[in-house]
């Protein structure tokens, strides 16, 4: 099998360009940016599975960190959910890698798929959320772990204040969405996002810059091994992250000015993108 | 004490947003170098560019355990304990991670790959 492009220059150049639109993408909705970088990898430049998902990751760790340093001055990240759910994504992680040798991946994209699509249509159902006021029910868990915060919201031009709240049933889908990330190597922002919005009521915005905030660090972990087993390849990588860095530059600054529903329009349709693309898997195709 | 926690969060919050930065501007500083030494001196491409990556896979686990000395230095001892055991967890993953490897390197399958190489087509 040879590649369409046989000019590493040529690759690489391609590479960091479309790194900015997985950038931009993944750091504005809490994605990483997996979806853009794998097909154009594979179908584009007909590199090997294995190697795809060697730069996705990295793809991933990239945007979660570069996007993760404005979010976090800017207050968009709550750190204390994130620090309380990625008890649940990386506990979640470690036991779908351990039953993953178990289980027909078939099944999984079916699962997978079916979770995706119903998430898109709960997150449509929810943008009345976006309105403001957001009166939620007070959980005693979310003030006993100071999880109530407020952050400036420059599209309103005001500081939004918010209660969390089902603190319980938001830790126990993320450790869902952990397992059923970790054994399919992808997916773990578009489960948290929803996870967050839908069950703990966090402001639109927010979830999708926390989301940003822990997929790194769970990235983080298999990445690790990825790179020991030289699945990562640096002259991928590299042009990679570098787009990456650039696109994450302009998806923050959108994430941050633009109006909530503009961003929770544009995850659902991004959700359902990814949905149909697991279906098919499911399919066989 | 509410507010006096809100600041500290804020202190957090500013200290953890420098970390990250720096953290990606020195790996991209270290990405770059590596892309030009490929056509100054493509002997040292490969493994500059693998140090960036290691340094950028390396940063969020730093900064769990940045995150878990603050806390600790703010006597916010639920977060200590929520933060040590996310970092533990993340520790016995890589340490997982790691036999798994030694495992395929003692016991090796055959790649259904084999006959491309993408690294010498580049």
């Amino acid at each position: 099998m040879q590649s369409l492009l046989t000019d590493p220059a040529a690759h690489q150049t391609i590479l960091f360009f479309v790194s900015i639109i997985a950038g931009a993408i993944g750091s504005a909705l809490g994605l990483g940016g997996g979806i853009v970088i794998i097909p154009t990898l594979t179908l584009i430049f007909k590199v090997d599975i294995r190697y795809a998902v060697g730069a996705s990751i990295v793809a991933v760790i990239a945007t979660s960190s570069s996007a993760a340093a404005t979010y976090v001055k800017d207050h968009m990240c709550n750190i204390r959910v994130a620090m309380l759910l990625e008890v649940a994504t990386t506990v979640g992680a470690i036991t779908g890698a351990l039953m993953a040798p178990y289980i027909p991946a078939q099944y999984l994209y079916a699962l997978f798929t079916t979770v995706l699509l119903y998430s898109s249509i709960s997150m449509w159902n929810g943008r009345k959320q976006d309105l403001g006021g957001n009166p939620v029910a007070t959980d005693p868990l979310a003030s006993r772990l100071s999880l109530n915060s407020s952050y400036f919201d420059k599209a309103l031009g005001r500081v939004v204040s918010y209660q969390v709240t089902q603190v319980k049933l938001g830790f126990a889908l993320m450790l869902g969405a952990g397992v059923l990330s970790a054994l399919l190597g992808i997916g773990s922002g578009a489960l948290k996002v929803p996870a967050m919005d839908r069950a703990m009521r966090l402001p639109i915005k927010v979830s999708t810059a926390t989301s940003n905030f822990m997929i790194g660090v769970t990235a983080a972990a298999s990445a690790g091994l990825y790179f020991m087993r030289g699945d990562i390849l640096p002259e991928l990588a590299a042009p990679t992250a570098l787009g990456v860095f650039v696109g994450s530059f302009f998806g923050t600054r959108f994430l941050a000015k633009a109006p909530s529903h503009w961003i929770r329009t544009l995850f659902v349709v991004v959700l359902t993108f990814i949905a149909i693309q697991m279906g098919m898997k499911a399919l066989g195709y | 004490m509410d507010t006096n926690r809100n600041a500290r969060l804020e202190q957090t919050e500013l200290f953890l947003g420098h970390f990250l930065r720096w953290g990606v501007l020195t790996s991209a500083a270290i990405l770059i170098t590596g892309l030009l030494a490929g056509f100054l001196a493509p002997e040292w491409s490969a493994s500059v560019t693998r140090a960036g990556i290691v340094l950028l896979i390396a940063l969020p686990i730093a900064r769990v355990a940045v995150t878990l000395v603050i806390f600790f230095i703010q006597r916010d001892y639920i977060y200590v304990g929520i933060t040590a055991f996310v970092l533990a967890v993340l520790l016995l993953s890589l340490t997982l991670g790691r036999a798994a490897h030694a495992d395929q390197i003692n016991n090796p399958q055959p790649h259904a790959d084999a006959d491309l190489n993408y690294s010498q087509s580049m």
